[in-house]
């Protein structure tokens, strides 16, 4: 029989590095731990080790100074809503509606949903649209890529063995901008089909331009931008945007919740909502 | 260190085992630790039967790995009552009949109980938001619902001018339930279930022993008694 996975939980980074650092030991990091414990139990994941990465210092917090807000990797969905609303209030807003209750936003950390890179979670459309660089640490280097590099497929980052995700670093959005957040599930216990992140920027007092992340379309998030002539979204504006998606998107996404012909229909309205949303937040004067 | 100590203050008590810091909380609470109050449903994170507070936050147990809880605050639904004493969420639940088989308490009951904790009085809206992490199989939510909002409530009966009222207001006392189309069953202290048709039962009544008719073995024929 299999031994058990040794469980550590370091208190520096640098015991954490060591421990990733030995390619020969299978390594699963448990960030929010939600998707790793079920299958660990279940016998459907057995690596050598477990590195729990809870306990080291300022991994699961925040700090922003006025250009940037720094989330430690392990942060949970519960301290993005209590300490984000003003300074990167999408995050905030996505944290409130992770399905399972408080429980599991307490549990649910960003990091761990980015390094899961599972197309249907909010995480990884949301750090696109924010524009976010990822740090990726290792015993010999640090490095930073932006999130749109960091998913490169479904379930599949850029990070390297070895490497650990420190942080998300999220740029200031600048201060007339609006953001907007909606995704579709069919339960409500259910996995979001597709997500779709805006962010609205008023160019004169009646053009706008809409930047829209929409995940859950192609194995990775996908973004485009569009003018919009009113501040309203038209059935024109819907056109545009099924055109848009259809060229960025490779090929559709299809899992057990909606296949590809679904998403296809369904990722263009659920991106104009998200871009009403932002400007019902513009409208309201910037209170999600 | 992976098999070693694990310090937990659980339920008020200082426990300490020797476990594998790489199991499930709710493996070793159950299984090392005697407290199967906690219950074991879907171990995927989605039910939260097994919903426990670590240093006073909900937790689902069967996706925390014990050595998270290590030198940790642990409260169980095991440990709400106080001698016998029903804590006033529990007691709220069972004044509005909030459950049936019981299997998802530990998480609906400290959910509310977190939620109660907070300051000032909860809307409908926070309440539902608050056991939303919970999935009940036999009730339906409503009472559930209205259970938590009266335990949240912390002014009791005096009004609140700027809280939405309830979805849904029910009088808090018995006679609804007692008019339902099933028979109520109570537990009796020597251990049976005794069950009577709804007609016979008496109306509104405080709960505690509340027949003086002999015993039936439960799945009896339902003849007035």
């Amino acid at each position: 029989m299999r031994a058990r996975a040794r469980y550590h939980a370091p208190t520096e980074l640098a015991a954490a590095l060591d421990l990733v650092a030995d390619g020969t030991v299978a390594t699963t990091v448990l960030g929010g731990a939600t998707v790793v414990m079920p299958r660990l139990v279940r016998g459907e994941l057995a690596p050598d080790q477990l590195l729990d990465l809870v306990r080291l210092p300022g991994i699961a917090a925040t700090a922003s100074d006025s250009g940037t807000t720094r989330i430690g990797a392990a942060t949970s969905y519960t301290t993005l809503r209590r300490g984000l609303p003003e300074t990167v209030p999408l995050l905030a807003r996505l944290a409130a509606g992770i399905t399972g209750g408080p429980q599991i936003q307490n549990h649910g950390t960003i990091g761990g949903s980015a390094c899961h890179a599972n197309p249907a979670s909010d995480a990884p459309t949301a750090l696109v649209a924010l524009g976010a660089q990822m740090v990726l640490v290792s015993v010999d280097a640090a490095r930073t890529i932006s999130a749109a590099e960091f998913f490169t497929a479904a379930f599949t980052t850029s990070r390297r063995d070895g490497e650990l995700l420190l942080s998300v670093d999220v740029p200031t959005s600048p201060a007339g901008d609006s953001w907007g957040y909606v995704k579709l599930k069919r339960s409500e216990s259910s996995w979001p089909i597709v997500t779709a992140a805006a962010q609205v920027t008023p160019r004169t007092a009646t053009r706008l331009v809409a930047q829209i992340t929409v995940g859950g379309a192609s194995g990775v998030p996908v973004t485009i931008s569009l003018a919009l002539q009113a501040s309203r979204v038209t059935a024109d504006d819907t056109a545009t945007i099924a055109d848009l998606l259809d060229g960025a998107v490779d090929r559709w996404y299809s899992d057990d919740l909606a296949d590809d012909t679904y998403r296809r229909r369904v990722a263009p309205v659920v991106a104009g909502r998200a871009v009403e949303d932002a400007l019902r937040t513009l409208a309201e004067g910037h209170h999600t | 260190m992976s098999t070693g100590p694990l310090a937990l203050l659980l339920d008020g008590e200082q426990v300490n085992v020797d476990v594998d810091h790489g199991r499930s909380l709710v493996d070793v609470l159950r299984l090392d630790l005697g407290k199967r109050g906690t219950h074991l449903g879907c171990g995927n994170g989605d039910c939260g039967a097994c919903t426990v507070l670590i240093d006073g936050d909900t937790y689902k147990a069967c996706l925390v790995p014990c050595g998270r809880a290590d030198t940790r605050r642990v409260d169980t639904v095991e440990g709400l009552a106080d001698k016998g004493v029903l804590h006033p969420v529990q007691q709220a639940f069972w004044d509005a009949n909030a459950f049936q088989c019981g299997f998802c308490l530990p998480g609906h009951l400290l959910c509310t109980v977190a939620l109660s904790r907070t300051a000032g009085p909860a809307t409908a809206a926070e309440v539902d938001e608050a056991i939303a992490g919970n999935l009940c199989r036999c009730t339906g939510y409503q009472q559930i619902r209205r259970a938590a909002l009266a335990a949240t409530s912390t002014t009791g009966h005096r009004p609140v001018a700027d809280r939405e009222p309830p979805p849904d207001p029910v009088p808090h006392d018995r006679s609804l339930f007692h008019h339902q189309l099933s028979p109520v069953r109570r537990a009796d202290p020597r251990g049976h279930v005794r069950s009577r048709p709804a007609a016979a039962c008496p109306p509104a009544e405080r709960e505690g022993p509340a027949h003086d008719r002999p015993a039936t073995r439960s799945g009896s024929d339902n003849r007035p008694t």
